[in-house]
């Protein structure tokens, strides 16, 4: 019988892409969907490394590969410090604007400008060092020049002036407005600016202008460098509930999925995955009972399901015992025909020996 | 606590039902049997949830109190305390 | 809309029906799938002609949504843990522990009762786990091994056993079927239902169901089928099944235990609430492979799919039904016949209570998945208090859990049948029997007289309150007393009138069902009468109501067995092969 073309593809990814293979692809494919499992996955795939190498040294007496984890596990915890710490710092500087970390101002005079009542109100906030804060330097004054805004008459005009005076440099008011700006958020602190009774309009204007000034004054935040994203990849969420059960599901998901995969890509065992443990095969053989190498299988159903994880060596060795009445398959309630689902089985091992020998063939000759 | 008791009862009952049923009639037979529904019935009560036998006790009072909590629910529920404990 | 709710629940109920009776052969799950695509396709055709853009969208995620995650990744936490332990050697060491308790005064017969509910005490939430790793063993006490057993008794040791174990995965806190309904029944009334408020009613009348399912092949399946159903060789003497079992079954089975009473008891730290079943139980079990070395390969061969798939495939089925309307449709029908004065409210309830053992699917959760959500919003739209929602659900879950056990389509009452080597179908009567007369009445009182007090809240201030009595006690065991009492008698009487003549034996087996229905029907509307009449009927009339629905319910049930018993398809299987 002529097979399709999308069976031999299947079989030939089935023959190829060996179990270890697929769930590393699988592990990496969720490693990109769920951020909060990678950490869990590195260490998992690290533990079974751990494990491996140890093995490797009681064998061989040879300890260097689990030296070399060792040395791996302290590089990685030395990049993961080094990252941390650029994250704290950048993390503070972000901050800066929007938490109680304290600001950290470039000297010199900064402008600007926001809507008052009757047209813009422009201001002027000079900062320089003082020495006093932890950044150093702070504001030193606030001074909005009648000339630049249109703010005039004996509302706006006089509520500006009132604030300029409010604000020369060394009153009191400019010190609990550089206490604010430590201690608080920026915008709690830009609340502490006095508002003239009246001049609504223009005060809410001076206040937004001051703030505006400020942010530009900010030194310009940092990013992350590519390195510190790099090693965040792998370890932002190290811990968290939800990546512990996320984990815990997906974990099982792989497993099965990947062994019923198995029999879905040869031809012939597909069906095996309907299979209920039902056990009726086993009362209509005749065998019912076998025993191989000191373990005791339920005979055909246990045949059936080796197909159907992928262990076609046992399928081969379970099979000489069929003797093939198929009383079976007139007996299950899904109708799986165990010697067919057996010898499509074997057929698939045998070919992907044949190809073995055939691709070791190969290799011999350019060796 | 109920359920405890309820399990053991049922335990004993169902113990000696299976053992007849089993075709094993003698005395020593059915006592054996009654013995093992017991064993059996107590490993099940204490693995089950703590709510579920009841270790709390219960208190003494009526179904009826469920369903038009009055007064009396807290007093009962005192009584309870200094009573059965 | 209702023509579009007609069409699919006719679609869902006629293509099941088929299915059960084995017009069509493939797996229920295929079938489901089948079910859910071809209302999806209806769904969108009808809303795509009459315009209707919303529903249009809302389509497949109503679908979709509709499958409930926790159960399903619960169930796979728990077959993987099954897996783990088989491959660990966990099962021998049970074994070994039962073989030695044989020593010990509780004798051949007490040993014989725990083995028997070994199941229920794991509690995996799929019965397959445990008995396929349990069955062999069992069987080597009959005649072909030890001995010990005489063919008639190891018919009834290993049906018994059989009951006890396809009802385990109902009260499981590791994703078993209960714990659907428990989802739905939490809220006001049970803040706490999730912490196993179905779990006391199905592990009572499951123990009481296990003794009477012995007792009904003792009595009745072995009259009513003559012996050469099952073939075992009689061959006296033989030797004992010698079992060896090394540190690591041990050690698996202690890590199990102890996972286990995790699991159970970590819903009450509230520090700790967010540790999940499934994660508690993948823990487990990673550590039993580090510590046992035990292979994936082997791990594997332990697993059981079949209950995970069908779980899916359930929910979606039970999903294609909502945004079609469906669902609207079922619940209507049963509105119009608790309208029919006759049936009213509790003959409905108490035919919705056995309608999973009406239609018994290869595992509970697909139909569960169903009839959860409807009985709960039918026991809402008829006036029910959320306590008598509560018994119902109750008696419901338990008959529910135990309907995989009957099924014809690879139920798993098979595997116990194939074990004994008897024809399909020897112990179909009595699993539905079981389930009907006994369990579900036995899961009504329990519920009514216990569970309820022990989960009582205070709906006003939300505290706990303990409202048992002395008195309740007394009436659990009274009524416990007389429903065994009856079902006994039932059984008795049933086997003295089975004969020789087929058609004779089908009229005892109906009218008896009927008389089982009838013990069910009076104990629920004795145990939904919580204080206050059901939807405002006299206790008569409701007495008289449960006897109708009851007999409907068992004359349906009896009905299904006739014809689904060893049917058409498989006798046309064994000529074909024969021929």
């Amino acid at each position: 019988m002529e097979t399709a073309w999308y069976n031999r593809w299947l079989e030939a990814f089935a023959a190829k892409a060996s179990r270890p293979w697929r769930l590393a692809a699988f592990t990496f494919l969720i490693s990109l969907l769920y951020p909060g499992t990678r950490f869990f996955l590195l260490a998992v795939i690290f533990i079974v490394l751990v494990v491996k190498s140890v093995e490797y040294g009681v064998k061989n007496g040879k300890w260097w590969g689990l030296k070399a984890l060792i040395g791996v596990f302290l590089f990685s915890c030395l990049v993961y410090a080094a990252a941390a710490a650029e994250a704290y710092r950048v993390a503070r500087y972000r901050r800066a604007l929007g938490d109680t970390i304290p600001l950290d101002l470039k000297t010199g005079i900064y402008e600007a400008e926001a809507d008052g009542a009757r047209g813009p109100v422009h201001v002027q906030v000079e900062i320089i060092e003082t020495g006093l804060s932890p950044t150093g330097n702070l504001i030193h004054r606030i001074d909005s020049p009648l000339e630049l805004h249109r703010e005039t008459g004996s509302i706006g005009g006089n509520a500006i002036k009132e604030l300029n005076y409010r604000y020369r440099p060394g009153t009191e008011k400019i010190r609990a407005l550089n206490k604010d700006l430590i201690t608080r958020r920026l915008d709690q602190a830009m609340d502490s600016i006095d508002g003239i009774t009246g001049a609504t309009l223009t005060s809410r204007a001076y206040r937004k202008a001051v703030k505006t000034a400020i942010i530009k004054a900010h030194r310009t935040p940092k990013k992350l460098s590519t390195f510190t994203h790099f090693v965040y990849f792998f370890l932002k969420n190290e811990i968290s509930k939800i990546s512990f059960n996320t984990l815990a599901i997906i974990f099982i998901l792989i497993v099965f999925f990947d062994y019923t995969l198995q029999g879905l890509l040869v031809r012939g065992t597909g069906q095996a995955v309907s299979c209920m443990n039902c056990q009726t095969c086993v009362g209509a053989c005749p065998v019912k009972r076998v025993e191989l190498d000191g373990k005791e299988y339920a005979f055909p159903m246990d045949m059936v399901l080796a197909a159907r994880l992928g262990d076609y060596e046992l399928v081969k060795k379970l099979s000489w015992f069929c003797v093939g009445c198929a009383k079976c398959s007139g007996k299950c309630p899904i109708g799986i025909s165990a010697p067919s689902v057996a010898s499509a089985g074997v057929r698939f091992l045998k070919a992907r020996e044949a190809e073995k020998e055939k691709a070791d063939a190969g290799g011999g000759r350019h060796g | 606590m109920f359920t405890f008791i309820v399990f053991i009862i049922a335990g004993a009952l169902t113990g000696l039902i299976t053992t007849y049923a089993l075709d094993m009639k003698t005395r020593k037979e059915l006592a054996q049997g009654t013995r093992g529904g017991v064993i059996r019935a107590k490993i099940r009560a204490l693995l089950g949830p703590k709510k579920m036998s009841g270790r709390r006790g219960a208190s003494p009072g009526r179904a009826s109190h469920r369903l038009a909590p009055t007064k009396e629910i807290w007093q009962t529920k005192n009584k309870k305390k200094t009573s059965r404990r | 809309m209702e023509i579009l709710g007609t069409i699919t629940l006719l679609i869902f109920i006629v293509t099941l029906v088929a299915t059960l009776l084995g017009w069509i052969k493939m797996p229920v799950q295929t079938v489901l799938i089948g079910i859910t695509l071809v209302n999806i396709v209806l769904a969108l055709i009808f809303f795509g002609l009459q315009g209707m853009a919303d529903e249009l969208r809302l389509v497949p995620a109503d679908v979709i949504g509709r499958i409930i995650l926790h159960p399903v990744t619960a169930l796979l936490g728990g077959l993987f843990m099954g897996g783990v332990l088989g491959a660990a050697g966990g099962f021998e060491a049970i074994k070994a522990i039962v073989n030695r308790l044989r020593k010990t005064p509780l004798g051949l017969a007490g040993t014989l009762v725990i083995l028997i509910n070994i199941p229920l005490i794991t509690m995996l939430p799929c019965g397959r786990i445990i008995a396929a790793a349990l069955l062999p063993l069992l069987f080597m006490f009959g005649p072909e091994g030890s001995g010990t057993l005489r063919k008639t008794q190891l018919i009834v040791f290993i049906a018994a056993f059989a009951r006890n174990s396809f009802g385990s995965c109902g009260p499981s806190p590791v994703g078993g079927v209960a714990q659907i309904a428990e989802g739905t029944l939490g809220g006001a009334t049970f803040p706490d239902a999730a912490a196993g408020i179905l779990r006391g009613p199905q592990v009572f009348s499951l123990m009481i169901g296990t003794a009477f399912m012995a007792l009904f092949i003792r009595f009745v399946t072995k009259r009513l089928y003559p012996e050469d159903t099952v073939q075992i060789k009689d061959r006296e003497g033989g030797v004992e099944p010698e079992i060896k079992v090394n540190w690591k079954g041990y050690t698996s089975l202690i890590i199990f235990a102890l996972a286990l009473l995790t699991a159970t008891f970590i819903s009450f730290i509230p520090s700790l609430k967010f540790i999940t079943v499934q994660a508690i139980f993948v823990a487990a079990s990673i550590l039993i492979i580090i510590v046992c070395r035990v292979s994936l390969g082997d791990l594997m061969t332990g697993i059981i799919l079949m209950p995970a798939t069908a779980m899916v495939a359930g929910f979606l089925a039970a999903g294609s039904l909502y945004p079609t309307g469906g669902m609207q449709v079922l619940q209507s029908i049963f509105k119009g016949l608790a309208a029919f004065p006759l049936l009213g409210v509790v003959g409905t309830l108490v035919i919705l209570v056995q309608a999973q053992t009406i239609l018994p699917l290869s595992c509970s959760r697909i139909l569960t998945a169903v009839f959860v959500p409807l009985i709960y919003v039918f026991g809402k739209g008829v006036g029910l208090t959320d306590l008598q929602i509560g018994i119902v659900m109750a008696a419901y879950i338990i008959n529910a859990t135990t309907s995989c056990a009957p099924s014809p389509l690879g139920g798993a009452g098979m595997m116990a049948e194939g074990q004994l080597r008897a024809e399909t179908g020897y112990l179909k009567g009595a699993f539905s029997f079981t389930s009907l007369a006994v369990m579900a009445p036995l899961a009504a009182v329990f519920m009514r007289f216990i569970t309820l007090d022990v989960f009582a809240r205070n709906p006003q201030t939300g505290q706990m309150m303990f409202t048992a009595t002395w008195g309740h006690l007394g009436q659990t065991i009274l009524w416990s007393l007389v429903i065994m009492a009856a079902a006994y008698g039932l059984i008795v009487v049933m086997s003295r009138l089975i004969t020789a003549s087929l058609g004779r034996n089908r009229k005892v087996l109906i009218a008896s069902f009927g008389l089982g229905g009838v013990l069910c029907g009076i104990s629920l509307a004795l145990a939904l009468r919580l204080g206050e009449p059901v939807a405002g009927t006299s206790l008569g009339v409701s007495l008289v109501q449960g006897i109708i629905g009851g007999i409907i319910a068992a004359v349906l049930i009896a009905l299904m067995i006739q014809v689904s018993f060893a049917g058409p398809p498989l006798k046309e299987n064994v000529q074909a092969v024969e021929g």
